[in-house]
């Protein structure tokens, strides 16, 4: 974060990368667990069973966020590491 | 793709490169999501726990690991062919094309 600012990033661009990273993680993360936990469409209520396993799958969702960020941050700089504060 | 900067005024060549540098922050970032979400739903299935368990989480990371190698590879793959397409008639020529062709390659693999 201070590096990006010492770079002369402007903080209302690093807000809006930030944004936009957080809207593009929630799409995928709704999508995934949509698929993975929804298998019928009886009604229009969720199932309790379907409830607990979105609950869940946000939790997995954000670890495996949490692993490839290590990853990525150990191989290649990220110059995207400020707008990611979820890495640690 | 044809990042030349011939030509251009001092102020010009400034204000593209914050733009490119700009695209490849938000391609990073792209990438990152991309690969979470391809990986999560390629090796997480079950939700009995809210954390990943062992094996996911070492599968997870192969396929990062993988995707990025694959990654890699095929901007070199995507450069030499640009490369053929650009430099069509004359082979000895462009060498500015190749230049900026496979660094497209190489911001995939960083």
């Amino acid at each position: 974060m201070a590096s990006a600012l010492a770079a002369g990033v402007n903080p209302v661009d690093l807000a809006r990368r930030e944004m936009s990273f957080y809207a593009d993680l929630f799409q995928k993360m709704t999508d995934s667990c949509f698929r993975k936990c929804v298998t019928r469409y009886h009604d229009g209520e969720l199932q309790t069973g379907e409830g607990v396993c979105v609950d869940r799958c946000v939790f997995k969702y954000m670890g495996a966020v949490q692993r490839i960020g290590e990853l990525l941050q150990e191989g290649q700089p990220m110059p995207a590491a400020g707008g990611a504060p979820s890495v640690q | 793709m044809q990042a030349s900067t011939a030509g251009l005024s001092a102020e010009d060549e400034r204000r593209m490169m914050a733009v490119l540098q700009e695209l490849q922050i938000q391609d990073s970032m792209r990438l990152y999501n991309e690969l979470v979400y391809l990986c999560f739903n390629n090796c997480v299935d079950s939700f009995r726990s809210s954390k990943l368990e062992a094996k996911e989480e070492a599968c997870v990371t192969k396929c990062a690991q993988k995707f990025l190698k694959l990654a890699a590879r095929a901007g070199q793959r995507f450069a030499e062919q640009q490369q053929q397409f650009l430099g069509g008639g004359s082979d000895g020529g462009a060498g500015g094309s190749s230049s900026s062709s496979s660094s497209d390659g190489s911001a995939l693999s960083r």
